[in-house]
């Protein structure tokens, strides 16, 4: 008991250079779930008013597999540690925190850049979704990368004591 | 007995294996000779066929087989043979015997034959003889009666088409075609990408596939990324002739109809500009409108939305015209 009296009281109060995992974790859902969320509106919106035609399935076809694996990784994470008060204590450093956030911006950018830059591109449904296509080239290698520091950050629970 | 099977792949019966033999060698050697034989005759027979065939008719048989290349592609709307291949001679209306294969001057007189006067030692004449156009055409999205005034004592066709071609330059169709129809000439339009409302686009006009952004506005940036608007296009077909005429149930599809743009002739021969019109001839404006679904082909619009006369004012003819 003498010995768990002298260890130092554990803090949730983040260190220089280490924040929260928390706060990390819920600032990037935030980044996450409105750049997603935009293109999914936007989506949702060409699909109703038949801005592909009879290519509508193609157009999801691209965007489900763009997006959805790293929101439903992050809501899920987010729903698990919930209901996890040991999860609070974890930290991470700023500046992997810098670059997951960096990459994500980056990702969400190049997504939505591939459909609101349509009107200026293409001219009829096919030319959209061979634009969508096209676009795959960039947004695999980065999508890798992102889903490599995000599959860090969201599942991680190495805290600050240890 | 039953025969054996000897290495040279003949049978061999209890005939041919007798003490001498040379049975066997002699229908071997026999065999060898007709084969050669046979190889020499196929060998001549393939060489006098080449000679006696001409030299233009492969040539003849692809451009054929080219011209039905792309009707037989285009599968929008099952147009008729006639509508697919104008080039070709076609039946007219009440005419009892069959067409004869060369096409018609607008006078409705057969056009001379190369072989028919031939001078000794005289290149045959130029054929100057305008092809037909699909009779009766194809239905029409809109048709007029246009009032055109020739605006002189003896008109010929030459100066109605000097007229019209001038109110098509002054309105933008600088590409045309001529044919010709039973007592008169047809004249082909390009076709063009217009509004639903029949004015001609301003960007693309000419262009078959959609335009990107026309304008730079947030409207326009808006509209475009929300929605794929349907593409309309127009051909406008001009018909000169005293001959009263119909038109077949059948619907075109557009790539037959730019296709009558390359089939016909780009200036009236001159026997046709210095032809006297008919005294009671109309002038009339068959209008061909397509529409084309996002992710779709044209197929042609039966009826128009617009009537004849709108599309022809939409586009400015009716005025460039002086019509009233």
């Amino acid at each position: 008991m003498a010995t768990a009296a002298r260890l130092p009281k554990p803090s949730n109060i983040p260190t220089d250079g280490l924040m929260s995992l928390d706060s990390v974790r819920m600032k990037l859902a935030v980044v996450w779930l409105t750049g997603g969320g935009l293109v999914l509106v936007i989506l949702v919106i060409q699909s109703l008013l038949s801005a592909y035609g009879t290519l509508t399935q193609e157009a999801w076809g691209w965007f489900l597999p763009t997006l959805m694996p790293t929101l439903g990784m992050i809501v899920t994470v987010l729903t698990y540690t919930a209901l996890d008060p040991l999860a609070s204590g974890s930290v991470v450093r700023r500046s992997f925190f810098g670059i997951a956030l960096f990459l994500s911006i980056l990702y969400l950018l190049l997504v939505s850049l591939t459909i609101l830059i349509q009107p200026f591109a293409t001219s009829s449904p096919e030319q959209r979704i061979g634009l969508m296509r096209t676009s795959n080239l960039w947004l695999g290698p980065v999508q890798g990368l992102v889903a490599s520091s995000l599959g860090v950050l969201f599942v991680s629970k190495q805290k600050k004591e240890s | 007995m039953r025969p054996s099977i000897n290495p040279s792949g003949w049978s061999a019966t209890a005939h041919h294996l007798c003490p001498r033999n040379n049975r066997l060698r002699m229908p071997l050697r026999l065999k060898t000779r007709l084969h050669i034989a046979a190889l020499f005759l196929l060998l001549f027979a393939q060489v006098s066929c080449s000679k006696s065939s001409r030299p233009g008719s492969q040539t003849q048989a692809s451009n054929q087989s080219a011209q039905k290349e792309p009707a037989a592609a285009d599968s929008t709307k099952q147009a008729p043979d006639s509508a697919r291949k104008p080039a070709e001679p076609t039946p007219y209306p009440g005419s009892a015997e069959p067409p004869p294969p060369a096409p018609v001057s607008p006078s409705g007189e057969p056009p001379p034959t190369n072989g028919a006067a031939p001078k000794a030692g005289a290149a045959p004449p130029p054929q100057e003889v305008l092809p037909r156009f699909p009779w009766p055409p194809p239905i029409p999205s809109a048709r007029l009666s246009v009032p055109l005034n020739a605006n002189s004592n003896n008109p010929t066709f030459g100066n109605l088409s000097f007229i019209l071609d001038a109110a098509l330059r002054k309105t933008g169709y600088f590409e045309k075609s001529y044919f010709s129809v039973p007592g008169g000439i047809a004249i082909v339009t390009k076709m063009e990408r217009i509004y639903q409302d029949g004015t001609p686009v301003p960007v693309g006009r000419w262009s078959v596939e959609q335009p990107t952004l026309p304008r730079l506005s947030l409207s326009e940036y808006l509209r475009a990324l929300f929605t794929a608007s349907p593409g309309y296009y127009r051909m406008i077909v001009f018909v000169v002739t005293d001959k009263p005429f119909g038109a077949t149930n059948e619907t075109i599809s557009a790539s037959t109809a730019n296709q009558w743009l390359a089939d016909g002739f780009n200036i009236l021969p001159e026997d046709i500009l210095l032809k006297p019109l008919p005294p009671h001839f109309a002038f009339t404006a068959l209008v061909y409108e397509f529409r084309r679904e996002p992710g779709g082909k044209p197929y042609e619009l039966e009826p128009s939305d617009l009537d004849a006369r709108t599309h022809l004012t939409r586009c400015g003819l009716w005025a460039a015209l002086h019509l009233q």
